[in-house]
């Protein structure tokens, strides 16, 4: 009874591209629902409201995107709550692939991480040699600094970025947010504090924020994203046609051009990974 | 406060030029916090008249857990459904999760005690010389029931209205079984906790503005319904 | 078949400590006026509330047409559908003045058609027709008492228990519902009846019983005269035996009762000079001991009773027989009835 309800009502309130037709779990051609886990960064980049749109077009499916932390993206994965997952953390991502709750997984793109901070740079990073060492002159320094703090494939880099400091960040001036990028972004910008993000994210947030990037580092803060699908044998029920559809499609030549060409206030934010760079013209 | 100000201007200019995507988040808040609203209704009233009206060891233990559950944070609601609700738990095959019929159940398990609660104080603030009344000239349970709601009208749509009123603002609920999927569980209040963290804050203020005008119409639609005479 | 619609054995009634009712037995013979009279307090309420099956007794038993209230809810059940109560200060529903009067047939299943028009008829006999569609919230105290009546008869109950159903009624509603009153064992109906007006009791019934403080007496109160009022040399006055007039303070002319509160009555042996133009002589004619007091019964024609301590009692050392005056002023006299002059 609720079921039937909620069709009812769901098909009076769609006023999206999703044509309304029966249960809400079906696209117009009969195709299923895809649903996505990916982390609240790829989706705060606006990539995917460029990307998935054409996709859905194609495929005739809706995508529902869910955008949570990427721990929790690859628990959805792993509960059977959602079809595929679009991550950027290499190492989680291949414990995912090996418990066998993933197949299929490809590289589609990469960005980097940069390290912002306030303008006047009180901890000097502009001049540092590498990243390890702009984190070691913030904690010299003793300067502001705002973490994820929430396992996030950014937290986990920016810990990764630790150790190799031979340093555990602790006292006052570290401070964890426990939030999205954008919500610990605001909350740098408002201390003046130094902050670890993505490329992607402090594009979309730049006018935004008066924090500046101090340091970059393309090479060894690279960010690649890959995106697996959920594996069909432990979950029977995932929609692995979907799934599959998709994974192709973003990695296909015409997914990879939409990536490439997608800007934020002129700047490029992600570089297709999935296809080599001398296919689709200039890739960089 | 100036930088307030110009983000309250920037919200009232935001408010003429509001697309099609809010109103579907509008449509979907409304959607989801009447029908869960009805079902909170729906077994609560009843449920608080039972408690109210009841003689029996244990009233005041369950009344005072009652209230407790008042207390319950929406994303404790939202985590606690949701490892009932994911496909791994024990209702995965209903494959409710992501679906805005999950907040309708979380939202319902949040406006059940607190319709509960206020209706239980209802029934029992009703004079009791129109349950003795009614006993007296004949009245079964069931038009018992029907008269108290009647007499103790006013106290039972404001638990109604509060059962609303709970459920139309709430966010963590919305987050944790809805997933804030664009255009299909994204409600205004998802829209402004993600507008707000991403830094729009004009734009999350407008959106409130809008959420409380609805929720200032439906309120009216109640008064109006108050004023109405019985049968 | 029995003669009685309610009898009570050994009735206890207690509210935490105080008890409220004790009465040993009583009995209401079906198609009957009974009035119940009694000052506030004295758990009037309480009884009615008890016949009607609204409240337990705490111990003893009642019957209602023989049938033992309190045994089953069931059986509770059948016997409160033939009794209908109503208060003193009647509950109105939130809703109109005929809504109100439908109320008890449409809880017994009457459609509701076939229930407005007996309420519209009832509430002919009330003289509140007129009222039928107001909101009956905003009734006078009179009003509401007679909606309530209407209320209470249009179900037609084999018995009616009226709390005070004279208390607040106009002048020219009262004698219509003494009226309703009286004529409604005619038709089939006990009627309990609870006033603290004795004017009221005798005009309503030929039984009447006093309570207080939770006992129940099979007569009125002590040194209750009724009789008419007259003018003689231009002063009120009731003859109450020959020879025997009772000087009264009172505008009110007709027929009356006049109540003499025991405790006010002098004894003197011998003709008292005072003020008082209410002396009369007699001789004892009955003793009895009441705790620290003792009521002596005085025959001047009719009995008047005096209460006396016990102190005062053995300095007069009174013997049964003896000559004595009994003196009470004017204004000691309570009138009841009556009409202006």
């Amino acid at each position: 009874m609720m079921m039937g309800g909620l069709a009812l009502m769901l098909s009076a309130l769609s006023c999206n591209e999703n044509p309304p037709a029966g249960s809400p779990e079906t696209g117009s051609g009969n195709r299923q629902v895809i649903r996505l886990a990916t982390t609240t960064s790829t989706e705060d980049s606006g990539l995917l409201e460029r990307l998935l749109p054409l996709f859905e077009q194609w495929w005739g499916a809706p995508v529902h995107v869910i955008a949570v932390g990427t721990g929790r993206a690859l628990n959805l994965g792993r509960n059977g709550d959602v079809d595929a997952v679009l991550v950027h953390d290499p190492a989680a991502e291949e414990a995912f692939v090996a418990e066998g709750y993933g197949i299929n997984r490809r590289l589609v793109m990469y960005n980097d991480f940069l390290l912002l901070g306030p303008k006047d740079d009180p901890a000097k990073i502009g001049q540092a040699s590498g990243p390890p060492d702009a984190l070691k002159r913030i904690a010299q320094a003793e300067s502001a600094f705002v973490s994820r703090g929430d396992n996030s494939a950014t937290h986990k880099r920016e810990m990764t970025l630790w150790k190799a400091a031979d340093l555990e960040p602790t006292g006052d001036w570290y401070l964890e947010a426990g939030q999205g990028m954008s919500a610990t972004l605001l909350m740098a910008d408002e201390r003046g504090a130094y902050c670890l993000s993505d490329r992607g994210t402090y594009l979309a947030m730049r006018g935004k924020l008066r924090l500046e990037p101090l340091f970059e580092d393309p090479e060894a803060l690279k960010n690649p994203y890959s995106i697996i699908a959920v594996n069909p044998a432990i979950h029977r029920d995932a929609n692995y046609l979907g799934a599959m559809a998709l994974v192709a499609w973003v990695t296909s030549p015409e997914g990879q051009k939409i990536i490439g060409d997608f800007r934020v206030d002129d700047a490029v934010l992600f570089h297709p990974l999935a296809v080599p760079s001398k296919q689709q013209g200039d890739g960089k | 406060m100036r930088w307030t100000l110009e983000q309250l201007a920037e919200a009232l200019r935001l408010l003429g030029s509001l697309d099609r995507e809010v109103f579907s988040a509008l449509a979907l808040s409304l959607g989801v916090a009447a029908l869960s609203t009805v079902l909170a209704t729906a077994s609560g009233v009843p449920l608080g008249i039972a408690i109210g009206l009841g003689r029996f060891r244990g009233k005041r233990i369950l009344t005072t857990v009652l209230h407790t559950l008042l207390a319950l944070p929406t994303v404790l609601i939202g985590l606690v459904l949701y490892s009932v609700l994911s496909r791994r738990g024990l209702l995965g095959e209903w494959r409710l999760l992501y679906t805005p019929a999950a907040i309708v159940m979380g939202q319902c398990v949040l406006a059940l005690p607190l319709v509960t609660a206020l209706a239980l104080a209802a029934a029992e603030g009703v004079d009791p010389r129109v349950r003795l009344t009614a006993l007296s000239l004949g009245a079964g349970r069931w038009r018992m029931a029907r008269t108290l709601l009647s007499e103790g009208r006013g106290a039972f749509l404001a638990a109604v209205v509060a059962g609303f009123g709970r459920v139309f603002g709430e966010v963590g609920i919305s987050m944790m079984l809805g997933g804030n999927i664009r255009g299909y569980t994204r409600t205004v209040t998802t829209t402004i906790a993600l507008e707000t963290a991403k830094g729009e804050v004009a734009l999350g203020i407008a959106l409130g503005l809008v959420l409380m005008t609805v929720a200032l119409t439906v309120n009216l639609l109640f008064l109006w319904l108050r004023k109405k005479p019985t049968p | 078949m029995t003669p009685y619609a309610i009898e009570i054995r050994r009735l206890t009634k207690d509210y935490g400590p105080r008890r409220v009712l004790d009465i040993d037995h009583f009995a209401v013979g079906t198609r009957s006026v009974c009035v119940v009279v009694g000052p506030n307090g004295s758990g009037k309420t309480t009884l009615l509330g008890v016949l009607a099956l609204l409240e337990p007794q705490t111990a003893g038993r009642v019957l209602l047409w023989g049938e033992p209230v309190g045994d089953s809810p069931a059986a509770d059940r059948r016997l409160r559908r033939r009794v209908v109560m109503v208060r003193e200060q009647p509950w109105m529903f939130h809703t109109t003045v005929l809504g109100n009067v439908s109320y008890g047939l449409t809880a017994r299943g009457i459609g509701r058609q076939e229930a407005r028009r007996r309420a519209a008829a009832a509430l002919e006999t009330v003289g509140m027709a007129h009222a039928a569609d107001w909101l009956a919230p905003v009734l006078s105290a009179g009003e509401a008492r007679r909606t309530a009546l209407a209320r209470a008869l249009v179900v037609e109950p084999d018995l009616v228990l009226l709390d005070e159903p004279l208390a607040d009624v106009d002048a020219q509603q009262l004698v219509n519902v003494e009226r309703i009153i009286r004529e409604l064992p005619a038709r089939g109906t006990t009627v309990l009846v609870t006033t603290h007006r004795l004017d009221a009791a005798y005009r309503l019934a030929g039984r009447c019983v006093s309570l207080v403080h939770g006992h129940l007496h099979d007569a009125l109160p002590d040194n209750h005269f009724s009789g008419t009022i007259v003018e003689a040399e231009g002063e009120p006055v009731m003859p109450i035996a020959p020879g025997c007039r009772l000087h009264l303070a009172t505008p009110l002319r007709g027929p009356a009762h006049v109540v003499i509160d025991p405790r006010t009555v002098i004894l003197s042996r011998t003709p008292p000079a005072s003020s008082a133009r209410n002396c009369f002589a007699g001789h004892v004619a009955g003793l009895a001991v009441e705790a620290d007091r003792v009521r002596v019964t005085v025959d001047v024609g009719v009995p008047i009773t005096a209460l006396i301590t016990e102190r005062s009692f053995r300095e007069m050392r009174l013997e049964l027989g003896e000559p004595i005056w009994v003196v009470f002023k004017t204004l000691s006299l309570d009138v009841y009835g009556g009409k202006p002059a």
